[in-house]
């Protein structure tokens, strides 16, 4: 049973990165986070591919999810600093094969004003190793 | 001109000439004339029987320029959460080079009665609706409804955020007042670059004082981008005349979206 689902989950995966790099990217005006976001984690020198939702509450705070290899975790502490639009977040939680996920992201959101090809982009650490990550609005 | 029946066909239809023209008369410079009712008293706030035109050139929400109403905000004054303030700054810094609008998408229900080219009322007390034409941005139309209904819950996940909301109107008096929620975040509100959420809740108030002048007033309660409600309004004037200066007075064929050469001029320089 445990194994469906696990396959089940990897369907839906693909299914969610493959809309979601099929699907023109859709307008977003409102908070520069807020929305849909796909790209990829370097791991060890492999590119991981992550699927990230962002949506802004009324009292300010973010809230969201990451999911990358099947594994759906929320994000945490999520800011952004309008000074130079950079962001922070943090991911925690258990991994598919019950390890520990522990690690932080900062970037830059790059393209701004476009509503269409808005990034994010900057360094992840954490479990002891790091690297680049890239994602973009979808 | 000696025969008494071309005498009296010609005198007749001089007459009517006369008073066909002074059903669609405008008012001599200076004066006004009354805001034009229904049989049932309600106030036509667009084009009623026997009359021409459309509305026309309007202002701002913040800032007191021009038709913009001398209570509204100043720039500096507008309640910005501090990202909304941050992007807002941005987007003026960079002469608004992202605006949708220019790149012929749908614009915000403020938006589009700022638009050049115009727009109409029209009212269907029958229908429970009143609908308001707009000739410039994509040449679309809203609806408001005026059956009672509620405001849609923009936490239901039935609920599809629209361009222009679900709007629900009910007249106090001579102004009808309408709330209009569920929004997506796919426009700029608002004439001047302002940022908007989800959360955004519009209140709108529009009478019409006299009948060339449309009086539109509207708080903007989004704590997504705004850190507390806030109200600001524009007069708009009735246009006796097509743009081209004709007396046709009917909003022209207009598509934003055919040979849209903007998008190339839009820069930060």
């Amino acid at each position: 049973m445990k194994q469906v689902f696990r396959n089940c989950r990897k369907w839906l995966l693909a299914l969610v990165v493959l809309l979601a790099a099929v699907f023109p990217a859709l307008a977003q005006e409102g908070h520069p986070l807020d929305g849909t976001w796909s790209g990829d984690r370097i791991v060890d020198g492999e590119k991981v591919r992550v699927l990230m939702i962002m949506r802004l509450l009324p009292d300010q705070r973010i809230e969201g999810t990451i999911i990358e290899k099947g594994v759906r975790l929320p994000l945490q502490d999520v800011t952004l600093d309008p000074a130079d639009w950079s962001v922070s977040l943090t991911v925690t939680g258990v991994g598919r094969d019950g390890e520990e996920i522990h690690y932080s992201m900062h970037g830059l959101i790059g393209n701004l004003g476009s509503a269409r090809n808005r990034s994010i982009a900057g360094q992840w650490e954490g479990n002891n190793a790091g690297g680049d990550f890239s994602l973009e609005l979808n | 001109m000696k025969n008494p029946l071309m005498i009296f066909s010609s005198a007749t239809l001089l007459g009517m000439s006369i008073w066909c023209a002074s059903a669609v008369a405008q008012p001599a410079e200076g004066e006004t004339m009354p805001t034009p009712r229904m049989a049932n008293g309600q106030i036509y706030l667009g084009l009623s029987p026997g009359q021409k035109g459309f509305w026309g050139s309007s202002g701002r929400i913040f800032g007191t320029r021009g038709r913009s109403h001398a209570t509204n905000l100043e720039a500096e004054e507008i309640p910005f959460q501090p990202w909304a303030r941050a992007l807002w700054e941005y987007r003026q810094a960079n002469n608004e080079k992202d605006d949708p609008h220019a790149r012929c998408l749908p614009a915000g229900i403020v938006r589009l009665i700022q638009t050049v080219n115009g727009f109409q009322v029209l009212q269907h007390p029958e229908l429970n609706r009143v609908y308001m034409v707009f000739g410039g941005g994509v040449h679309t139309w809203r609806v408001i409804h005026t059956d009672g209904r509620p405001l849609v819950d923009i936490d239901d996940p039935d609920t599809i955020p629209t361009y222009m909301g679900y709007s629900t109107g009910h007249w106090e008096g001579d102004t009808l007042v309408v709330e209009t929620n569920g929004f997506n975040e796919k426009t700029w509100f608002a004439s001047g670059s302002l940022p908007s959420t989800r959360y955004l809740h519009l209140t709108e108030r529009i009478s019409r004082p006299d009948f060339e002048t449309l009086r539109y007033e509207v708080t903007v309660n989004d704590p997504g981008a705004y850190t507390r409600p806030w109200t600001g309004g524009f007069d708009v004037a009735w246009n006796w005349t097509g743009w081209d200066g004709s007396d046709k007075a009917e909003l022209h064929e207009y598509f934003c979206q055919d040979n849209n050469l903007d998008v190339m001029h839009m820069t930060n320089e």
